[in-house]
């Protein structure tokens, strides 16, 4: 009796699970396309805005979009990629570009950018498209593999009424500071103690001092590790004594307590960098007022440098609808009004010229400098070093234990020299595989 | 007279043998569905160098072997990776103490056992966002109480000295409840006669629970050996949700973070199989060597 | 004689009670303190711990209904959960009485085979069961978290076998003298005996698949398919940086709570007086 009616239930149970998977039924004609990214709940609500208005435009196609936490999506995306379950259009990032393509799992989009009624590629930021670029040797130039979600310049933001309370000002976009000048100032906005601590700044870009000092992780070509050159150890090291020597940045152990970013929130620093996507949440939590100020220079070189980034949507070669996945992609990517709802939004700078030189930079919300995010996209930014290569292995093996230099363990000499061989060694690894 | 008994005694040997197999067929299924299929899978490609990402695969031999026994990080795991066993006696201890605590009639056992129990009933992710909090170098409760007595807690999660310390505390704690729930049903299965008996000839507390308790326990304790040694070895969720890289100098990574690592960050399959099947050997080997050494401690009711 | 026992047995009992006491504390802190943060606004989690938060902000028990499928997920782990732990539990009692009881062909080496697959790498069977399950449709369902689980569980198989054996044999012995079957055998006999090691083994699953975190993430994509785990995770947000912990402990509570609930309410019947008594003596 009591084997019966369990029995029943499992059945009954199973049967409901089992009817669930084959409710996804679609009415003649009409067809899905799987989308599969990540971001946080305000980015998602984002997408889902701009997903409703494009299967207003195209009513015979409905899409899937999976969401998936950013730290388990290479993980997805692989095993999903080894069982011809690619989704048709997914995040794509500059430094995948390589092996995907030369894998033959993202299309060439360069035809649908040419000859597509959705955007206008001279209305498009170059560089943005550039990431996205790859002609089979070197990326960044080529055939066209994905279409920018936005373009990142990281710029450096400063909290106005900390500035203000200890007498500093903020240098002008066209003369920034140079290292000596950065640090002074941070000393003066550095002062109290305990939980009442404010510091100078968050921990410096490392690539903006790199670059601004005139050395790289690699050489031009990418072929060789060249951090043991002085002037990228003299970069790392001035780095982590803001820290050690000059006390103007919180310590590594303090960093890993509590984020910068929070510590930034709460007003305990003073300048920090930030990304356009950060803007919606400085409107809404912000409790202070804020602007963007150029990068010091190397006083070494007057040279001022830091990274953009982003993430590209790459439709898969093995798409069974490869036109409807590509107007997907540039819909996100280009169509005015999802733009413009992205913009509003605080989430990133147009990837259309056009409305960001005038819609954005007209619009009044903070930062008033909004143009630092251009001048950095067009002018100073510089692509990431690690997304030129086959694979970012050597780059890992670099920050696996910087920390060593951030806590003083080793100077930045003595951790350049442990680490090179060893990073030579993964980069040849993966130029190897490249040219399988 | 005796053929007949023959006969029934054939016949229902068939019946033992034809219900025997038939109550393993389920699990037998799993096994070999769920767990043959994908091991047979797994087991080629480790000779393969198969890269997902371009679908090709060609087969190199021993090739993944040499590469990761010669691998340091391989090592280093392997070390990280014996730590963890650390746990076992120490959640045995604490483990039987309380279920003997809780098979005593102690008051307040039931709100007891129901708070021993929190620890394995949460989930994970939850329970290492937590564990992460209360070991925040500046902000979390043990460092604010050690400060409280005068002493400067360490950086728990960043400092490769300590991280696995924090891993294994926090495994000991979630595994203390599970431990003696099983021990107490272990208990409660020996018969009160022997203790009473026991007392009757006079012994004391200790000699029976060293000559009556732990014996009759040892079934369960050879068990719960077994399974936290397999366990133990394979610990993975932990170090990834605590540690985002295996951490600093790859302190807290163990292989089985070492095989999730090669296969599904660095794309190298064939290599994370093979590391997975030799990892796999060893962990057999031990449990059989267990096995072997059971026979001579483990009683077992006829 | 008797007053110095009386004596031992009440410090005995006082030691044991400040024992479980000092054990039960540490077990619970950490989750007092859970319960503690979630109820704090967001933004003054960092600062001096605070047991009892000012204000008391339950805003968050409300948030994370909205910002993930929260309930989606409790229902997904229900269904999981129930369907491996009903059937499943029937799956392996069977067996293990098999194994403990009954003698067939191959006993032994099925046997191994079974111990051996404990020992298999779970995230390393997770790729090639995944492109099984790619080849016969059976992803982003609830199936390959399900369908496993019902043909029962080896880690139970295991234990209720050193249990069973445990079990004097004479009392099959007098069964089958008897007449009964051998199904009878296990069902009337075996089955009530084994109890207690039953009960602490379902909880033992019923948590193992109620927190099972990889197996969700790999085979299921969509939110309506999520369980709470995944949930759970998703709540970590993309950057890092903005991490809010009152929300996360909050969404974290209520995923716990359920089994909490279960678990004092059957704990009783599970670890109580089933107790064999007699035959051995």
């Amino acid at each position: 009796m009591k084997k019966r009616s369990a029995a029943v239930a499992v059945f009954a149970a199973a049967a409901l699970v089992l009817s669930g998977c084959s409710a996804a039924q679609t009415e003649s004609g009409e067809h899905t396309i799987t989308f599969m990214g990540w971001g946080s709940d305000t980015e998602i609500a984002v997408f889902n805005d701009m997903i409703a208005q494009y299967e207003d435009k195209y009513p015979d196609v409905k899409v899937d979009y999976i969401t998936v936490p950013a730290a388990d999506f290479q993980t997805k995306l692989q095993t999903m990629i080894a069982s011809n379950k690619t989704p048709d259009v997914f995040y794509l990032a500059p430094e995948n570009v390589m092996p995907f393509a030369s894998s033959g799992i993202i299309a060439d989009l360069s035809d649908y950018v040419d000859n597509n009624d959705l955007f206008d590629p001279a209305n498009v930021w170059q560089k943005a498209i550039d990431m996205y670029r790859y002609d089979g040797t070197t990326p960044g130039k080529g055939a066209v593999y994905g279409l920018p979600k936005d373009i990142g310049p990281f710029a450096l933001a400063y909290n106005k009424d900390l500035f203000d309370a200890a007498g500093v000002t903020a240098p002008d976009p066209e003369s920034p500071w140079t290292w000596d000048e950065f640090v002074a100032a941070a000393k003066k906005l550095t002062n109290g103690t305990g939980d009442d601590k404010v510091y100078g700044s968050a921990p410096y870009s490392l690539e903006s001092a790199v670059w601004s000092n005139g050395g790289d992780w690699l050489n031009a070509d990418h072929t060789k590790v060249t951090v043991t050159d002085p002037k990228f150890t003299e970069a790392l090291q001035w780095v982590a004594d803001l820290s050690l020597k000059e006390g103007v940045v919180p310590t590594s152990e303090e960093e890993s307590s509590l984020p910068s970013f929070q510590r930034f929130m709460d007003g305990k620093v003073a300048m920090m960098g930030v990304g356009p996507w950060n803007q919606g949440g400085f409107w809404a939590d912000a409790k202070f007022n804020w602007d963007l100020m150029p990068w010091p220079v190397s006083p070494a070189t007057g040279e001022r440098a830091v990274w953009y980034g982003g993430i590209g949507f790459g439709v898969a070669n093995s798409s069974k609808d490869k036109e409807d996945a590509s107007n997907l992609a540039a819909f996100l990517a280009f169509n005015e009004d999802a733009q413009r709802t992205n913009m509003e939004q605080g989430q990133a700078v147009p990837n259309l010229i056009d409305m960001a030189k005038n819609e954005y930079l007209t619009s009044d919300k903070a930062p008033a400098n909004k143009e630092e995010f251009i001048r950095i996209i067009e002018d100073y930014g510089r692509r990431a070093t690690q997304t030129y290569t086959y694979n970012s292995e050597w780059f890992g093996l670099f920050n696996s234990n910087l920390a060593s230099v951030w806590t003083g363990e080793q100077t930045a000499e003595e951790y350049a020299a442990s680490v090179q061989d060893e990073m030579q060694q993964m980069l040849d690894d993966g130029i190897a595989e490249q040219t399988k | 007279m005796t053929t007949m008994t023959t006969r029934r005694t054939q016949s229902m040997r068939r019946r033992e043998r034809f219900w025997g197999l038939l109550f393993v067929t389920p699990i037998g299924l799993q096994v070999v569905l769920f767990c043959i299929v994908p091991i047979g899978i797994a087991v080629v490609a480790g000779f393969t160098n198969w890269n997902v990402i371009k679908g090709t695969y060609d087969f190199i031999g021993l090739d993944n072997f040499f590469e990761f026994l010669t691998d340091k990080y391989f090592w280093t795991a392997a070390g990280n990776t014996v730590f963890m066993l650390i746990p076992i006696p120490f959640y045995l201890f604490f483990g039987i103490l309380f279920a003997i605590g809780s098979h005593r009639g102690t008051p307040g056992n039931q709100v007891f056992r129901i708070l021993f129990f929190l620890p394995y009933i949460s989930s994970v992710v939850a329970l290492v966002v937590m564990w992460k909090w209360l070991f925040n170098y500046q902000y979390g409760l043990v460092n604010q109480l050690l400060a409280g007595i005068g002493i400067q807690g360490p950086d728990w999660l960043g400092d490769p000295a300590w991280i696995k310390t924090t891993i294994v505390i926090m495994i000991i704690w979630k595994m203390i409840g599970i431990t003696s729930i099983y021990v107490l049903a272990a208990l409660k299965n020996i018969p009160e006669v022997y203790y009473e008996a026991a007392r009757l000839d006079g012994a004391s507390p200790i000699r029976m629970f060293f000559q009556i308790t732990l014996p009759m326990l040892s079934p369960a304790i050879f068990f719960l050996t077994i399974v936290g040694i397999i366990g133990s070895l394979q610990t993975f969720v932990e170090v990834q949700l605590f540690t985002s890289d295996g951490g600093r100098n790859y302190s807290a990574a163990t292989i089985t973070y070492y095989i999730w690592q090669k296969a599904f960050v660095s794309n190298e399959l064939g290599l994370a199989f093979a590391t997975a099947i030799f990892f796999a050997l060893v962990i057999l080997g031990v449990t059989l060597i267990q096995f072997r050494m059971s026979r001579r401690w483990v009683y077992e009711g006829e | 004689m008797a007053r110095t026992n009386t004596a031992a047995r009440r410090t005995g009992t006082t030691v044991s009670f400040l024992l479980m006491l000092a054990g039960g504390v540490t077990m619970v802190l950490p989750f007092l303190w859970m319960l503690s943060t979630s109820l704090k606004q967001s933004n003054l989690v960092f600062g001096p711990p605070e047991w009892i938060p000012d204000p008391v902000d339950w805003a968050n028990y409300a948030e994370i209904w909205d910002a993930a499928p929260l309930a989606t997920g409790l229902l997904n782990s229900a269904i999981v959960t129930v369907l491996v732990v009903v059937v499943g539990t029937f799956s392996s009692t069977m067996a293990a009485f098999a194994f403990a009881k009954l003698d067939f062909p191959h006993k032994r080496a099925i046997f191994v085979a079974l111990l051996a697959t404990i020992m298999i790498p779970l995230v390393v069977l997770i790729l090639p069961q995944f492109l099984v399950y790619a080849q016969i449709g059976w992803l982003d369902t609830l199936l390959p978290l399900i369908v496993p689980g019902l043909l029962g569980n080896v880690t139970m198989i295991f234990f209720l076998r050193q249990y069973m054996l445990g079990i004097a044999t004479e009392l099959m012995e007098a069964a089958k003298i008897d007449g009964a079957g051998f199904f009878r055998i296990y069902w009337s006999i075996f089955l009530p005996l084994c109890k207690p090691a039953i009960a602490a083994n379902v909880i033992i699953v019923f948590m193992a698949t109620w927190n099972d975190y990889l197996g969700p993430l790999i085979f299921t994509s969509s939110p309506e398919n999520s369980t709470v785990q995944l949930v759970i995770a998703s709540l970590n947000s993309y950057y890092a940086e903005q991490t809010d912990f009152p929300l996360i402990m909050a969404a974290s509570i209520v995923a716990v709570l359920p089994v909490v609930i279960l678990f004092t309410i059957t704990q009783k019947y599970f670890v109580e007086s089933f107790a064999f008594t007699g035959i051995k003596g």
